[in-house]
């Protein structure tokens, strides 16, 4: 009679199937570690190339430091701040050249209300800004405060500051009204290249 | 709902513990006299040979078989014993086949009138049914179930018990070399591939071997009756009139309980039995006594040393070659 008995323990699946899920696990390891060699090849010499980029471009920081400094050393010289002074001098007079009299007396007289007339007109240089001192007179105190406004609203003064106000002592000749003055100053910037 | 149709895909493997038939390539037995190891020869596909054979002697009381208590009472004698066997046949470091003394295990024959499907429940009922006859826990018992035969409302099986700390005791013995057994049976039962089936009167098995013996009726190719004790006899001579008078009592329990008339009676002693013993078996149960021997072919490649071995120890190894044949 045939007989089927065994006392031996079986085999779990895991022990019957390691040996046959080994191969195509394997393969399948041996294909990743490929693939991982070849991303980390790759991912090298990437790396490799960005790292000569950016040595080559401190290198040319470097290179235009040393120029740099060079050029500033140039500028140091002697005979080259001399000249340097020479062309300060020269712009401030093309600077001076470019604001005219004329041509400030016209643009305050834009300013003016019709009642009001410009009583003095003074253009000083202090460095490279130009301040305007002016005295005005007007029949009242609105003609004034307009013109006032206007020196604030215009684009070719600045900075306006009113030093003394009053009315005049006689009245004006004809029984006119009694004059208001203010006398101010201003920065110009109308002469002041664009 | 009937889940049970999750059971085998979740618990994968948690079912019946016990494996089926295999093949090994080789195989050892250990008996309280002798060990003994074979290397078979051949693929499964063709038809196996052994290739090589070897016993050794064992000094008594280094092995005491017992289906309860530890059986190996000089470790270190058997291991050296099992060495030496190695060395003659060869260690091939893979699963091996392990046969067991008789006295280890215990071999029940039970009736059903019907078997769970399942395996794991099917092991359980026969370990509940086998329980007064184990000397220990059921629970502890490995088991391993073969159904003789399947009809309507009726279901016979062979089963085989033993403790599991027994058996791995005998698996430890052989542990260190090898990759575990992949093969692991009682020694007479390794014997009933030798038997005719064309026979159709009933057959009495007397499987002697190291002062046990075995004996098995046989009736249309299933084991009917099954019974194994230690005989107490100290001489040849005690042992011929034990075996005997074992073997008339069963002739006639057969007789009167089974019905059964014996047409063959089967004689396999380990060493080979005397003619003595032939003789007095052949007298008490009148009637002519067969020797149950390896076949020889089986053994044709082994050498004349290993052929005479073969010859007195190798029924079990040549049983489990036929049953895989």
């Amino acid at each position: 009679m045939k007989i089927t008995l065994n006392l031996s323990i079986a085999p779990s699946p895991r022990e019957r199937y390691a040996l046959a899920w080994a191969a195509p696990t394997s393969v399948l390891a041996a294909a990743g570690l490929v693939l991982l060699s070849f991303l980390a090849v790759r991912n090298f010499r990437e790396y490799r190339s960005a790292r000569q980029a950016r040595l080559d471009l401190q290198q040319v920081e470097a290179k235009m430091r040393e120029q740099e400094a060079a050029l500033k050393k140039n500028l140091e010289r002697p005979q080259l701040r001399e000249m340097y002074r020479q062309a300060q001098f020269v712009n401030s007079l093309i600077s001076q050249k470019r604001s005219s009299l004329p041509e400030l007396a016209e643009k305050v007289s834009k300013l003016l209300p019709g009642q009001a007339r410009l009583d003095g007109l003074a253009l000083t240089h202090s460095g490279n800004a130009l301040t305007v001192r002016l005295a005005v007179a007007g029949t009242s105190e609105q003609d004034i405060e307009k013109f006032l406004g206007n020196l604030e609203d215009s684009a070719d003064f600045a900075d306006v500051t009113v030093l003394s106000q009053g009315v005049a002592p006689e009245p004006e000749e004809g029984g006119g009204r009694v004059p208001v003055t203010v006398v101010c100053t201003a920065r110009y910037l109308g002469g002041q290249e664009p | 709902m009937n889940w049970g149709f999750l059971k085998k895909p979740i618990f994968l493997g948690r079912g019946s513990s016990a494996a089926r038939f295999t093949l090994p390539a080789v195989v050892f037995e250990m008996q309280p006299e002798f060990v003994l190891g074979a290397r078979l020869e051949g693929s499964a596909r063709q038809a196996r040979r052994v290739g090589r054979m070897g016993v050794r002697r064992l000094e008594r009381g280094a092995l005491a078989p017992h289906p309860g208590k530890a059986n190996i009472e000089n470790a270190e004698e058997l291991r050296q014993a099992l060495s030496e066997v190695t060395a003659i046949i060869g260690n091939g470091g893979g699963r091996y086949g392990l046969v067991v003394p008789d006295g280890a295990v215990r071999v029940s024959m039970m009736s059903f009138e019907t078997l769970p499907d399942d395996a794991a429940e099917t092991e359980t009922l026969v370990r509940w049914k086998m329980r007064d006859k184990l000397p220990f826990s059921p629970e502890e018992a490995r088991v391993s179930i073969q159904v003789l035969s399947r009809e309507a409302g009726h279901v016979e099986v062979l089963a085989v018990a033993a403790r599991g700390a027994v058996l791995a005791e005998y698996e430890s013995a052989l542990e260190p070399a090898n990759g575990g057994p992949a093969l692991l049976l009682p020694a007479t039962v390794t014997l009933l591939p030798l038997l005719p089936e064309s026979e159709a009167r009933g057959q009495l098995l007397l499987h002697v071997c190291s002062r046990w013996m075995t004996s098995v009726v046989v009736v249309d190719s299933r084991p009917c009756y099954w019974r194994t004790r230690e005989l107490d006899a100290a001489t040849p001579q005690e042992s011929a009139r034990d075996v005997a008078a074992e073997a008339a009592r069963i002739l006639a329990s057969t007789r009167d309980r089974l019905h059964a008339e014996l047409g063959r009676v089967w004689l396999c002693a380990r060493p080979s039995a005397g003619a003595e013993m032939t003789a007095a078996v052949a007298a008490a149960v009148s009637h002519a006594v067969e020797v149950l021997a390896p076949r020889t072919d089986l053994g044709a490649s082994l050498t004349p040393d290993e052929r005479s071995v073969f010859g007195q120890f190798g029924a079990t190894v040549a049983g489990i070659v036929s049953n895989a044949g």
